[in-house]
């Protein structure tokens, strides 16, 4: 077995920092989901796939911080990409998709929920600061900054380094993460008019160029950047240069990847609601013709 | 649609069951202390028929305060591929440079099985000064020994940490009552100014 294949199989790591939150917004959430299913069983808010699709969410953030890719990715910096790449690219949309916001709120005690509810709707200086900070143009840059800024060579070797630079650099690439996806799934609470669809590929296809740059860059530079691999023992058979060759096109290929499908899967979901406006229009004015007809051949009658 | 139902019943009791199946989970998975990283001080040293690595957390090491020492055993065969040494005895032997006499040997951890190979020590430096740190790795292929030599600065008179942590909780909470205050006193004027309208009985 390659020795990079049984590391990934190997134990995972217990994280208290990790488990606590990960327990407390699992449970949150399943608390929530429960009772508005209590109300509803067909009821869009709490449904079974966004159930799924948080717990999806939950898990890949467990994936990426406390399974061996956390651990390998201090050794290899293509580990480290993967691990990154599935905190920003997997963990927040799936987070997002779960509807986290109205379902969890309900997992609170009726005071909490109504302190927080009181927070985001009134007018408050939460309020204001989410608003400011959820326009999609601010997403968008907070994000691409902190995504790219994180890739300087100084800051990503002494993240490697220093244990609280690395849970810094985590943190705020899921957090930044979830600010980018916002907009683009439409998550509530929502302090914005929608981003039209046309509005959200343009905004998914607007990373590919700085991704792609990035990891071009890195994959294809002749030296080692990051100077934490080259102090390394090399022990999953590939140099410091592969290895960043490798982890170049991870973050070239997969982030721009997944923008692109998101894209596509944007177009998709916006033919689809066009057909279904062309269907109504087209069957009220079936409507608006039928009785129009009818008095025609009314008239036919009487003259006849 | 049905007000959801808030009482305390099934969703409790599903909550306290998730709480229940977190908490074993925590508790049979083996703790592991991946520390990745730290500053490195030796780096591919050939050692005996081994070549070491070593990483030293924080930076710097102060007195008094825990300093954490990660160590590599590798091997390297004839056609140049890298093998971890994960059964080797890692010895860690702590030299005051001021007072020779101060020697301490420690012995080095197995880190955990993913990081194969790797063995960590923690310890809390007694004095500052100079420290010679020499790592020796013995295992069935013979012995390996490399040196370095640490700056152990005096103990920190104020944990700034600690201190701005006070701060920052300080301000949040000072600001969250600042902000109940004003929410408080805006609802106080909406109550008074919707009292004079109130449909007038004569």
């Amino acid at each position: 077995m390659h020795p990079l294949v049984r590391a990934l199989l190997g134990p995972w790591e217990l994280r208290w920092e990790v488990l606590i939150p990960l327990a407390l917004f699992g449970s949150l959430y399943a608390l929530g989901w429960v009772r508005l299913r209590r109300q509803s069983k067909t009821q869009k808010v709490a449904s079974k796939w966004r159930l799924v699709l948080y717990y999806l969410g939950l898990g890949s953030i467990a994936l990426a911080l406390m399974s061996p890719i956390d651990w390998l990715g201090t050794q290899l910096l293509t580990m480290h990409m993967v691990q990154h790449k599935i905190l920003v690219m997997v963990s927040a949309p799936l987070i997002w998709l779960g509807n986290p916001y109205p379902v969890a709120l309900w997992g609170l005690p009726l005071s909490v929920r109504r302190f927080v509810t009181a927070g985001i709707a009134g007018d408050t200086w939460l309020r204001s600061g989410l608003k400011a900070i959820s326009a999609p143009g601010i997403c968008w840059l907070v994000f691409t900054f902190t995504y790219l800024a994180w890739h300087d060579p100084f800051l990503y070797d002494l993240a490697l380094r220093v244990d609280w630079v690395h849970n810094l650099e985590h943190l705020s690439f899921f957090l930044t993460a979830m600010l980018f996806w916002w907009p683009v799934i439409n998550g509530a609470p929502r302090f914005h008019k929608s981003m039209p669809y046309w509005g959200r590929i343009l905004f998914v296809l607007a990373f590919v160029p700085p991704n792609a740059i990035a990891g071009f860059a890195i994959a294809n530079s002749p030296e080692v950047i990051y100077a934490h691999y080259n102090t390394v023992p090399r022990l999953y058979a590939m140099s410091a240069l592969q290895d960043q060759m490798i982890g170049g096109a991870v973050m070239w290929v997969w982030s721009s990847e997944m923008m692109i499908d998101v894209a596509i899967i944007m177009l998709g979901v916006m033919s689809l609601k066009e057909r279904k406006r062309k269907q109504k229009e087209a069957e009220a004015a079936k409507v608006m013709q039928k009785p129009l007809s009818e008095q025609r051949m009314g008239k036919v009658e009487v003259a006849g | 649609m049905r007000r959801p139902d808030c009482s305390l019943g099934q969703a409790y009791r599903i909550a306290l069951l998730l709480v229940l199946v977190w908490s074993i989970i925590a508790i049979s998975v083996t703790p592991v202390a991946a520390h990745g990283g730290g500053t490195p001080q030796v780096v591919d040293a050939p050692a005996g028929p081994y070549r070491l690595f070593a990483w030293t957390t924080p930076d710097p090491w102060r007195a008094g305060e825990v300093a954490h020492i990660t160590v590599a055993v590798t091997r390297v065969d004839a056609a140049g591929q890298v093998f971890p040494i994960a059964d080797a005895q890692v010895t860690i032997r702590l030299t005051s440079e001021t007072q020779p006499e101060q020697i301490l040997s420690l012995s080095a951890q197995p880190m955990s099985a993913v990081a194969t190979g790797f063995y960590e020590l923690d310890h809390k430096f007694p004095g500052d000064g100079l420290w010679r740190i020499e790592v020796e790795a013995r295992g069935v292929e013979g012995v390996g020994v490399v040196a370095f030599t640490m700056a152990v600065e005096p103990a920190a008179s104020a944990p700034w940490l600690l201190w701005a942590g006070a701060t920052l909780a300080s301000v949040v909470i000072a600001f969250g009552f600042w902000q109940a205050g004003r929410r408080r006193a805006t609802q106080a004027v909406a109550r008074r100014t919707v009292q004079p309208s109130l449909p007038f009985k004569g």
